[in-house]
């Protein structure tokens, strides 16, 4: 008489089919899905291309800072890039909806510039690492926090002349 | 007759799986998504169907392996006008980690015309399910065109 009752609960009870199509789906927050890079925190270290199992991401140095383009059709959302990432730009959100029409195939990317900053002294370009993350540390504090930080060659100036007590 | 045949045709497209050299994952999904209660895809009309000659939506797994690639040619060649073209995962679309290699001659959309990516190594059911309701709409597009 078991399943007389299962069936009478189950007249009563509601559908295990997922709404999705017709309603909202249910996403887990620790889901692996769509590659989000922070232009601001990324230096351009080219780690995450190195350890891309699908050889997703490129990046191209330009004029004004460093390129960097996930193509999400080659992506396999494992996480090694943001597992490797020393600055922690790159995250992964739980976004899974990359669906499109194929005339749209090759704009499905995530295209970032990491910009230079420019020399305070000899105005070249450098990229500086954002205060709190990655190395911070180690190229200083005071080149960090500095509005205009200063390249290797004129620290080295800089610092030369302090130690002969010369004037900057 | 042949304006209702347009109607009716458009709330029941027959899906019809062709793997052209998948690792299987994004066909275990498929099957997955169609099969299993929790993803009834048979709500949106959808049914699978096992001859290309009865298919109205392709779902297309896989990078295209040069020794399928002839056998799906001749297998889609089969598939009645008008009819729809899904590349489900992102082996059809890029090629994914095999990309390069010399056994393969995808991406899938050099060879087949290709409609809709669904992108996932392997993708979500539920992001099939979106693909497919998107399939849906263009196949009621086509075959109402096709009609009148």
């Amino acid at each position: 008489m078991g399943f007389l009752t299962r069936i009478v609960a189950n007249l009563f009870s509601r559908p295990q089919t997922e709404a999705f199509p017709l309603g909202a789906a249910t996403t887990p927050k620790s889901y692996r899905g769509r590659i989000e890079v922070d232009a601001e925190a990324c230096v351009g270290c080219s780690t995450c291309a190195q350890v891309c199992v699908g050889n997703a991401i490129d990046l191209t140095e330009e004029a004004d800072g460093i390129r960097l383009m996930v193509w999400h059709a080659r992506c396999v959302f494992c996480g090694l890039c943001a597992f490797y990432c020393p600055t922690k730009a790159i995250t992964q959100t739980n976004d899974w909806n990359l669906g499109h029409r194929n005339a749209d195939k090759y704009t499905i990317v995530e295209d970032i510039l990491a910009p230079y900053r420019t020399c305070g002294d000899c105005g070249s370009k450098l990229m500086v690492p954002r205060v709190g993350v990655f190395a911070a540390e180690a190229v200083g504090r005071e080149r960090n926090d500095a509005a205009e930080p200063l390249c290797d060659a004129c620290r080295r100036k800089v610092q030369a002349r302090q130690i002969i007590g010369g004037k900057r | 007759m042949l304006q209702f045949l347009g109607r009716a045709a458009g709330r029941s497209p027959w899906l019809y799986r062709i793997n052209t050299g998948s690792c299987n994952g994004c066909d275990v999904e498929l099957v997955t998504t169609a099969l299993i209660p929790r993803f009834d895809i048979e709500r949106l009309g959808c049914k699978y169907c096992g001859s290309p000659k009865h298919a109205d939506i392709v779902l297309v797994t896989g990078l295209m392996t040069a020794r399928l690639k002839d056998k799906v040619l001749k297998l889609y060649a089969e598939v009645p006008d008008p009819k729809v073209t899904v590349a489900v995962g992102i082996c059809p679309t890029s090629g994914c980690v095999y990309s390069g290699s010399y056994a393969v001659d995808g991406p899938v959309d050099g060879y087949l015309p290709i409609d809709i990516n669904i992108l996932g190594c392997p993708p979500r059911p539920q992001a099939i399910i979106a693909g497919v309701a998107d399939a849906i709409e263009l196949w009621r597009e086509r075959v109402r065109a096709w009609a009148s």
